[in-house]
């Protein structure tokens, strides 16, 4: 049997427990935090939901599933559900194809690529709640600015209610999403694309492709990590969805801009907490069952490729 | 050079100093704490800065009780509910709250034991003779009063003067009249009723002005779940003349994708020259400084046979928790209900004082109005929807009013939606 002596022919034991231990040592701060303040509020939200609970402790009585029956039959639940998957949907082309664009564009340029960058991405540093209240007084149907250019470009008859009409709300709150998110997939993409060898587009280059042939061939196909990354990151923000949708609309009118947090929202303000952690829980599992679907269909795409 | 004799003197000079400091300043501290004792206070509910004052008010004038002030309820309605529960299930809260929303709110505390029953309080200080019976019934739960009203709120308009003079404009008697005076104002340029629904609450709110004032308290039976909304035949013609408001051109454009604070914009700047609201709105004007004079009225009612003449209700309430010191806060409550500087000031926060509904003269000329015209008609006002709503449907009928004046419901399937939205909740509670 091996054994590592010392130079006095004793086992050193010390050396190798220190090398075994110290990786989850110097993990564990993070790990109890990620516990206390992510996993636990998660797993206690996931067992409030099977009780009926107003806040006021002597409440509390075992519901089981009921609270999961009533939101699965609700409509308002599932009509904000179906909200989030139209979000999810636009989140995934439209932000992300931006962010590629404009990443591409700026690896492109030669001069002003900082400038550009720094401008694209500025944004994204926004708080969610600033930027609602810009677009809260861009949307005004009458004092807003949206409306005026419009006017002023002879383009009057584009003029919109675009809070106030239910066929319009949801996809003007998702306006205000896709401006203030581009921008972080956009600097991803740029990392990424700066990982590409330039030999890579050297050597198409020579062989006479043309732009749109380095993209398809050469651009997208490197970036397929990155695309991982951007899309998962667009499932999460899509599904939980909440600040900027709460400001500018809260969710009218009449449920038609409504998403499920904002529905959570609102059963937390009626002290309907059964329903709400359910409600939350079930959003939760649909987050999950997206993005490890997602990853393992790009996991078998790359093994099958 | 100090010699070793002195030095040690010095030392134990020190040294007795010092212990008869601390031995002192303990012994004060053990004196306040049999002589006085401290009652905690969240928040009063008046309007701001009353709240500091009148703690250093009292705390002047009491040795035996201490307020300790804190100033936690600083957000919307149901986050401080939420801090409230969270605090008072844990015995953190405060002793004694004031500005309380009755209704739901108050039955929950009620239920699960967090505040004291007050009746006896009541009976001895006298309150009971004070405060008007529709009052005293909205704080009282199985025959027991759990709550001190602290003022009376009705909504009416809200208007600006200088606007009527120009077009010499006179306040309506009737709801014709006030149809007329709608189509005078459009005529004229501006918006006759401001509309800002995007927030939410002030739609359930408008909607049942309009039901109240088209169904009087058949309203109040639909309210309390004894009658089917859709059996409430009269609340369409109020549902018809709020949804007219809108679909007339007396509103302002997009009600629905402006908020509460656009649309009072709109009456500030004097594009709106009338806007239906409480007495809450007196301090926000206040704040905003039009360059104008306001007036106010009370809506006519849809039908004049109406038996309430509007909507309102209790604007706050004072509970006391019951794990709170019983005396040193019913010390507190009877202050804050008696002494002239409390009364008063609550009098300039929220106009009219439960406990005083007799209206002095020499307030400002709206405070007066609006005080006198709550009290003349103290036993015709139909209370807010949430006092009889738990807050879930409460949420949905805010919606569910902008569905209706979006043109997506008809006020006859806007009482199908709350039906069905109402009934499903008691169902499940």
């Amino acid at each position: 049997m091996a054994q590592t002596l010392s130079a006095a022919g004793k086992p050193r034991a010390g050396p190798r427990f220190r090398l075994d231990l110290m990786p989850y040592l110097f993990i564990l701060p993070a790990v109890l935090i990620y516990v206390v303040f992510n996993l636990g509020p998660v797993l206690a939200s996931f067992f409030f939901s099977f009780f009926k609970w107003d806040l006021l402790a002597p409440t509390t009585e075992f519901a089981g599933l009921d609270h999961y029956t009533f939101i699965l039959n609700d409509n308002r639940f599932l009509n904000a559900l179906g909200h989030n998957f139209i979000f999810l949907g636009l989140a995934v082309v439209i932000p992300v194809s931006m962010g590629l664009f404009l990443a591409v564009f700026i690896y492109e340029i030669r001069r002003g690529r900082v400038v550009f960058r720094a401008a694209l991405f500025l944004p994204a540093i926004f708080s969610g709640v600033v930027i609602a209240y810009v677009w809260k007084w861009i949307y005004h149907s009458f004092a807003g600015v949206l409306n005026a250019v419009l006017e002023a470009i002879g383009l009057g008859a584009f003029t919109q209610l675009w809070l106030g009409d239910h066929n319009l709300a949801l996809y003007s709150t998702f306006v205000a999403y896709t401006w203030a998110s581009f921008g972080y997939s956009m600097v991803i993409f740029l990392a990424g694309l700066q990982d590409i060898s330039t030999d890579i587009f050297d050597a198409a280059r020579v062989d006479g492709a043309n732009f749109w042939q380095k993209i398809f061939y050469i651009t997208i196909p490197c970036l397929y990590d990155v695309f991982t990354f951007v899309i998962t990151l667009r499932i999460f923000t899509a599904m939980g969805i909440f600040g900027v949708v709460y400001i500018l609309t809260g969710g009218g009118p009449f449920y038609s801009s409504d998403v499920i947090d904002i529905y959570v929202f609102r059963m937390i303000g009626n002290f309907e907490m059964g329903w709400a952690t359910a409600a939350a829980s079930v959003n939760a599992v649909i987050v999950v069952i997206l993005t490890t679907g997602f990853i393992k269909f790009r996991e078998w795409r790359s093994w099958s490729s | 050079m100090i010699s070793t004799s002195f030095g040690k003197r010095l030392k134990k000079l020190t040294c007795v100093f010092l212990v008869t400091l601390l031995l002192g300043a303990f012994g004060l501290n053990l004196a306040g704490a049999q002589d006085s004792t401290d009652i905690l206070v969240w928040g009063l509910g008046y309007a701001s800065n009353y709240d500091e004052l009148l703690v250093e008010r009292f705390n002047e004038g009491h040795d035996d009780v201490n307020i300790v002030y804190e100033d936690v309820l600083t957000g919307e309605i149901s986050e401080n509910n939420q801090k409230l529960r969270v605090a008072m299930e844990n015995e953190a809260g405060p002793d004694v709250l004031g500005g309380l929303d009755v209704g739901a709110n108050l039955q929950a505390l009620v239920a699960t034991g967090q505040v004291r029953d007050l009746t006896e309080f009541y009976r001895e200080s006298g309150l009971i003779e004070r405060i008007p019976d529709n009052l005293l019934s909205q704080v009282t739960i199985e025959g027991r009063i759990y709550a001190i009203p602290q003022n009376l709120e009705s909504v009416g308009i809200f208007y600006n003067k200088d606007a009527f003079a120009e077009l010499e404009l006179e306040t309506p008697a009737s709801f014709e009249e006030y149809v007329d005076l709608l189509e005078a104002v459009k005529d004229a340029g501006y918006y006759g009723y401001t509309m800002g629904l995007a927030g939410g609450w002030p739609s359930a709110l408008m909607a049942s002005m309009f039901m109240y004032s088209s169904a009087g308290s058949e309203y109040i039976d639909v309210l309390s779940g004894t009658q089917p909304w859709p059996d409430c035949e009269n609340c369409l013609d109020g549902l018809y003349a709020f949804q007219g408001m809108a679909t007339n051109g007396y509103a302002n454009p997009d009600p629905l994708g402006i908020d509460y604070n656009q649309s009072l914009d709109l009456f500030y700047q004097g594009q709106s020259i009338m806007v239906l609201n409480g007495p809450w709105f007196i301090n926000d004007a206040n704040l905003a400084e039009p360059d104008f004079e306001i007036g106010f009225f009370y809506l006519p009612a849809v039908n004049p046979a109406t038996d309430i003449k509007t909507l309102g209700g209790i604007g706050g309430s004072i509970v006391i928790a019951e794990y709170a010191p019983v005396d040193a806060a019913f010390k507190v409550v009877e202050w804050l209900t008696t002494e002239e500087v409390a009364v008063q000031a609550l009098r300039e926060s929220a106009v009219l004082p439960a406990f005083s509904i007799e209206v002095p003269e020499d307030i400002p000329d709206l405070y007066y109005q609006i005080a006198s015209e709550t009290a003349a008609n103290v036993d015709k006002i139909g209370f807010w929807p949430v006092t009889y709503l738990a807050p879930k449907v409460f949420g949905d009928m805010n919606q569910i009013v902008q569905g209706m004046i979006g043109g997506m419901l008809s006020p006859e399937e806007f009482l199908d939606e709350m039906q069905a939205t109402h009934s499903a909740y008691l169902a499940e509670n």
